[in-house]
């Protein structure tokens, strides 16, 4: 059980550690479709789980809150498939659903996105959901999200194919940005 | 083990000795930073690695003669929803023939004769997709492209995303083409033995 906490808290961002992983594996046996990464592929044990967790990834975060002077972790920002050859790297949101859950996360991602273009020298940050999800960048602040591709019909989930898409902020539009998540 | 056969190419497992022929055509200095391992050279026990990973089809693509052109490979199958990726890569000497996207071609029909799949995926640099794009455009569908996402030969390339869905190349249109295409490039590639090869109908053979 999740306490109720103000939305405008910041999270708290964190590596990722053994005592972690049982809440993470929890996210993806209840929510496998938002985290494509380690779900699309079927299900895995926990100790498959544990590797493929840090498989690919370049950094990631587990995302916390404090209530009543308590840290509870609530989802996990991360970077993975980076390809610095051509400055490209794919970010993953994944948590608890609910609304100021989904608050507090968007603001880890912002932040996750700020060091992708200022720690490396990263040029684009792509990002994907499913039709029937939220996208991925719906309210990292006041940037262009440009949909560059939309696989149709794809994805089977409650009987109906739902398409994938895949999203895009460039540096540019990034660190030209007028800042506008509550922090 | 799925092997394929026509009048113009064989589709087969490929040989150990083929791993190095590839992998010497891939990891080469002459074909720049190569974009499937980010422009790192990969050790040879990986390279071969990949060509299987989350593979459920990895074919060579020889001539009648046996001699490698390419590889084609069906990879990330979603059974639950009915879609699989693929991707082909052709030695040097076959570059322009044409021929490897003819073996291409039998293994999308393969993946809807024999398998459920409903679509096929592919992503393909923009320069490579140009090449083709004309005489597919009725069995393959783009479904956008990440602009200036791939960085080759001095130059940012998109990344060109299609869907191939059953209906459309059951129907026969892009099997045709390949080898229209094939065939309008003859020159380029030699038929083996030195003389046209003769015409027969294809026959798909699928040992399970």
């Amino acid at each position: 059980v999740v306490p109720i906490y103000d939305e405008r808290v910041s999270p708290y961002l964190r590596g990722i550690e053994s005592r972690d992983v049982p809440f993470l594996y929890f996210l993806v046996a209840e929510y496998p479709e938002s985290w494509p990464r380690l779900c699309d592929k079927g299900p895995s044990t926990p100790q498959q789980f544990e590797f493929k967790l840090h498989d690919g990834v370049l950094a990631q975060f587990l995302v916390e809150v404090e209530v009543n002077g308590e840290r509870i972790p609530i989802g996990l920002v991360g970077l993975h498939r980076a390809d610095h050859l051509s400055g490209v790297v794919w970010v993953e949101s994944v948590g608890l659903p609910g609304d100021h859950h989904e608050a507090v996360r968007d603001r880890a991602l912002a932040d996750l996105i700020d060091r992708a273009f200022s720690a490396w020298r990263f040029r684009r940050v792509c990002g994907t959901h499913h039709g029937f999800e939220r996208p991925v960048f719906a309210n990292v602040g006041d940037v262009p999200v440009r949909e560059e591709v939309r696989l149709e019909n794809v994805f089977l989930h409650e009987g109906m194919y739902w398409d994938r898409v895949f999203s895009v902020i460039t540096r540019e539009d990034w660190l030209g940005r007028q800042e506008t998540v509550a922090r | 083990v799925i092997s394929i056969r026509d009048s113009w190419v064989r589709l087969r497992t490929l040989t150990s000795a083929e791993y190095e022929e590839l992998f010497r055509t891939e990891v080469a200095w002459h074909a720049g930073a190569g974009w499937r391992f980010a422009g790192r050279t990969p050790s040879y026990s990986e390279y071969v690695a990949s060509l299987y990973a989350d593979s459920i089809a990895t074919l060579g693509v020889c001539r009648l003669d046996g001699s490698l052109l390419g590889v084609v490979i069906a990879y990330e199958p979603d059974h639950r929803s009915g879609t699989v990726w693929i991707a082909v890569m052709s030695t040097r000497q076959a570059k322009g023939s044409g021929l490897v996207l003819v073996g291409l071609g039998h293994l999308i029909t393969e993946l809807f004769t024999n398998w459920s799949f409903r679509v096929v995926l592919a992503e393909s640099a923009a320069p490579a997709y140009e090449q083709f794009r004309s005489g597919m455009r009725r069995s393959f569908r783009e479904q956008g492209r990440l602009e200036a996402h791939r960085f080759s030969d001095g130059a940012y390339h998109d990344v060109v995303y299609l869907a191939i869905e059953r209906e459309a190349w059951m129907a026969g249109d892009g099997q045709r083409y390949l080898r229209r295409r094939a065939e309008a490039n003859r020159a380029v590639l030699p038929p083996a033995g030195g003389s046209a090869p003769p015409a027969r109908p294809f026959t798909v053979t699928v040992h399970r």
